[in-house]
């Protein structure tokens, strides 16, 4: 149990393409406070880059809006938010589906939550069409033993 | 991100640097497509090695080029991608898709030893 909030952050920026790095950098710098490794460290950097990046492309629909990133630590424990208010995804559970997507780009992978889900330790993903999306995610970092 | 390009008769290597994602996807596709177009290379030569981060974005933007040069026939090779790149390519289902070299003069040399053996065409 980690009911302590030892630390916080939160970011909110436009939900554009430019916006990207500016949150991993944001959120792996707070990371480098708990004992992750330095492949940890960038395991984070690319979830917190697949969530943000799916809200710049998937959130607004091309129009503008906001993209929230928080982090928290609790202990050894590092929770991450991503929120947008867009319009969210009718299907959860079938977007979290490797390789599943809707975009007609044929580079476009379909990989973000496959790859969120491998790197982090938990996610969670809660969405409501017309009112956004929340992507949780946590990765406990282990002191060396 | 930054690119820079060095032809080698008919092989075109491309050194990226800096971070491939969702904000530079978009110029390293038109670069490499306009280099590849100009080039006529035949084979692409991906060097990694100064990648200091990549996603899905950037992997669907790698994989991209691969798709089109294989619709023309022609083939890619990656140098010295970093682990969490290979590990995503394996992720993605992708180990084993191009060849995968420790440096740029093994990647062109793979491309001599094919071409030796008649397996490829060597654009001469």
């Amino acid at each position: 149990m980690d009911p302590e909030l030892d630390n916080e952050m939160e970011l909110t920026v436009p939900a554009r393409a430019e916006n990207v790095g500016l949150c991993r950098v944001a959120v792996a710098a707070f990371a480098g406070l708990l004992p992750f490794t330095l492949a940890e460290l960038e395991e984070v950097r690319v979830a917190v880059s697949e969530a943000v990046s799916n809200a710049v492309l998937h959130a607004y629909e091309g129009g503008k809006g906001p993209v929230r990133v928080r982090a928290a630590r609790r202990g050894d424990l590092l929770e991450v938010e991503v929120q947008d208010w867009g319009r969210g995804i009718a299907d959860v559970e079938r977007a979290m589906q490797a390789e599943f997507t809707t975009s007609p780009d044929p580079e476009h992978l379909g990989l973000g939550f496959t790859f969120m889900a491998q790197f982090m330790d938990s996610l969670q993903v809660d969405s409501h069409p017309g009112r956004g999306t929340t992507v949780r995610m946590a990765k406990r970092a282990r002191e060396p033993r | 991100m930054e690119l820079e390009r060095e032809v080698r008769g008919s092989q075109l290597i491309v050194r990226a640097a800096g971070e491939l994602d969702l904000y530079s996807a978009d110029e390293f596709r038109r670069r490499v497509d306009a280099w590849l177009a100009e080039t006529k290379a035949h084979r692409l030569i991906l060097n990694l090695r100064r990648v200091t981060f990549i996603d899905s974005t950037g992997l669907g933007a790698i994989l991209g080029r691969l798709r089109r040069l294989r619709q023309e026939g022609k083939t890619m090779a990656l140098v010295q991608p970093a682990a969490p790149t290979r590990v995503m390519l394996e992720l993605a289902g992708l180990r084993g898709v191009m060849e995968v070299f420790p440096s740029e003069q093994k990647a062109l040399e793979g491309h001599a030893a094919a071409a030796a053996q008649g397996a490829v065409p060597d654009g001469s």
